[in-house]
């Protein structure tokens, strides 16, 4: 089973777009992660400045320490921020200072929790700070002093945060920029392809071939492979008639001689080979018509008109004992197949119901699904009975069924070559319905949506 | 009855000839496509038995140049070929007829003689024409309700010229009709057999139309 979707240029846009929007989704996370490291290498620089600026601001004379001059608006002078910076002694982590934003040093003071190489760290209320620390000689000479500052990280993450947001947007148009030119190339590029498809279903369908237009290079040979198949194909399949139309002739025309000799003969000798003739000619009539019918290539032939022929084949044949037959095929149904093969078709199936039709006989064509239609024969006669209502088995070798039997089979034969079936029922005509569903369409049908038109109301005689 | 045997199977053609010629037809058999061709538009016949699959030019080609060129003589097509396509083809291309091999005798003498009376416009199997009556079936004619004992050349011509009643039949045409190719014939044996015709029946019943040939009158009345 197929999808749309599943077509190539579409497999290969989603493929393409899908590769490309992995590599924009990374690279946009790659810069989001260098922006971030950037800034906080910028933070890390600042708190550095600031930790030399205020650690110049501190006078401390081994007994006390303060706070020299105020330098303007310092955020580490501000309550409300959370910028801290403390001077403590080491080895009794004594707080002999901090900034004005950390309040006077009480008994409840605690020492700031910077990392010893600097970095990030939590504050008492779960903010996280980022902090840096630098010792300084004291004032005797074996003590030790430690400057701690801090700044908010909150400030980064939001610039960080805001950046990525743009990055993000700004990769998220590319990649869809991106997609729109990939789509655009790959069914560009793919044009020539689907144009091949489209020549390969047009061969299917009637007898064309593909045409001559300008190929890419890369498509040359298979178009030249394709040409080539299409005309091998026609061509075995003429040499295989020819052959066979051959055969018959060379068969049937000494079996007519012997047919001859035998009716010369007096008793059961003649009788009996009247008999093996009869069925000798039933099982090459059979074959024969296997071996003929092959399942074209870009064939498609009128129902209508076929049937039309095959009624007046009838006429002629049946003369005065010929049944009405109401043609309702529609005009535009047409069989993809062979000619030959839709009049072999009509002509067993109406030649067995003129056979014994009392005076009706009725052809007649529906859509049962997209791309089939179903042509069915119904007489008034007596119906094919209990035992008759299915197409007789199949049979091997010589034991082949004559008459009524060996049409239906050709029948099958020819429907199942082309996907069809066989469906034998009683018809309210109150005779035979004989149904054969093939490859095909009803115009009319497909194109308004209604059902055929009934056509005229034919009387041979 | 004068008739075309067109057949290349020499084993059959004979067949079919002896088959003919045993219920007193006049039969020419050729295996040949351009001969077929050239003898069905250069003589005059009551019936064409044509195989399709002839040497030289097919059976179709023949029968379309024969209608293209108004001959008019009925044909059947007695063919191996039995396919619904070929069957429509053959009658679509002129055909009066079409049995497929092999064949039973019977069924072959009786489409032929159901030609032959279609062709001629008759509806049943005798010729009546005024106190005349000849069944081609079965060889025999009567006069006024009368039997009529001819021999088979004497049946040949009254049949003929019964088939032909109201026209004018040629000398010719009646040699033709009556005698095969190699016979050897006097000048003067259609002159004797309508003798023995006006014998047998009437003086009436053949008319000389001279300088043309002889003719049945037809009573309008």
């Amino acid at each position: 089973m197929t999808h749309n979707w599943a077509t190539i240029p579409r497999r290969v846009s989603i493929a393409t777009i899908a590769i490309c929007c992995a590599i924009l989704g990374i690279g946009a996370m790659i810069c989001i992660q260098v922006y971030r490291a950037h800034e906080i290498g910028e933070m890390d620089l600042l708190l550095g400045q600031d930790l030399l600026i205020e650690a110049r601001r501190i006078a401390y004379d081994g007994a006390r320490a303060e706070i020299l001059q105020s330098v303007g608006q310092s955020p580490y002078d501000l309550t409300s921020e959370q910028w801290f910076w403390q001077l403590t002694r080491d080895g009794s982590d004594e707080i002999l200072i901090q900034s004005p934003s950390l309040g006077p040093v009480t008994a409840e003071s605690r020492v700031l929790a910077v990392p010893e190489a600097g970095g990030n760290f939590v504050i008492p209320g779960g903010d996280v700070l980022r902090g840096k620390r630098a010792a300084f000689p004291g004032a005797e000479p074996d003590e030790a002093l430690t400057f701690r500052i801090a700044a908010p990280l909150m400030h980064v993450t939001e610039e960080i945060r805001r950046a990525g947001k743009l990055i993000a947007l700004i990769f998220f148009g590319l990649a869809m920029l991106v997609s729109v030119s990939v789509y655009i190339t790959v069914n560009r590029g793919l044009v020539p392809l689907k144009r091949l498809s489209k020549s390969v279903k047009a061969m299917r369908k009637s007898d064309t071939i593909i045409d001559d237009q300008k190929w890419p290079p890369d498509l040359v040979p298979v178009v030249e492979e394709l040409r080539e198949l299409h005309w091998r194909n026609g061509t075995i399949i003429e040499k295989h008639r020819r052959k066979n139309a051959e055969l018959a002739h060379g068969l049937k025309t000494p079996l007519a001689a012997l047919a001859r000799v035998a009716e010369e003969l007096e008793g059961d000798r003649g009788e009996q080979i009247t008999d093996l003739v009869g069925r000798m000619t039933g099982v090459i009539k059979r074959n024969l018509s296997r071996a003929r019918t092959e399942r074209p290539y870009g064939k498609s032939s009128p129902v209508h008109a076929s049937a039309e022929d095959v009624t007046f084949a009838l006429g002629i044949t049946f003369r005065n004992r010929m049944p009405g037959i109401e043609n309702s095929i529609d005009a535009g149904t047409i069989f993809w197949g062979e000619e030959a093969d839709i009049q072999e078709i009509l002509g067993n199936l109406l030649e067995n119901a003129c056979l014994w039709a009392k005076s009706r006989v009725r052809i007649s064509v529906a859509t049962p699904e997209p791309g089939m239609f179903t042509l069915s024969v119904e007489d008034d006669g007596p119906g094919m009975g209990t035992g008759k209502s299915e197409v007789p088995a199949r049979k091997d070798g010589n034991d082949e069924p004559e008459g009524h039997g060996l049409g239906l089979l050709i029948v099958q034969d020819i429907a199942e070559l082309y996907g069809g079936s066989v469906n034998i029922g009683t018809s309210s005509l109150g005779g035979a319905r004989v149904s054969v569903t093939l490859p095909g369409q009803i115009e009319a049908y497909r194109k308004s949506g209604t059902r055929p038109l009934k056509g005229n109301l034919r009387r041979t005689n | 009855m004068k008739v075309l045997v067109a057949e290349d199977d020499d084993t059959l053609g004979g067949d079919l000839e002896r088959l003919l010629r045993a219920r007193g037809d006049i039969v020419r058999l050729s295996g040949n496509g351009n001969d077929v061709l050239f003898l069905g538009e250069t003589e005059d016949w009551d019936a064409i038995v044509l195989d399709l699959g002839l040497p030289g030019l097919d059976g179709l080609s023949i029968l379309r140049e024969w209608r293209s060129r108004n001959v008019a003589a009925p044909v059947l097509i007695l063919s191996a070929r039995d396919s619904w396509n070929d069957i429509v083809s053959g009658l679509r291309s002129g055909a009066d007829d079409y049995l497929s091999k092999p064949f039973h005798s019977e069924e072959l003498l009786a489409r032929l003689e159901a030609l032959v009376r279609r062709a001629s416009g008759r509806g049943t199997p005798s010729i009546n024409v005024g106190d005349l009556s000849v069944l081609p079936d079965e060889k025999a004619a009567f006069f006024k309700g009368r039997g009529v004992s001819l021999t088979a050349f004497e049946f040949r011509a009254l049949e003929h010229l019964a088939r032909h009643a109201g026209s004018v039949v040629s000398r010719a045409d009646l040699i033709e009709h009556i005698y095969a190719e190699d016979m050897d014939l006097q000048s003067n044996v259609i002159d004797v057999l309508v003798s023995r015709l006006r014998r047998k029946t009437s003086a009436g019943m053949v008319e000389t139309v001279r300088g043309h040939g002889y003719r049945i009158p037809v009573d309008d009345a």
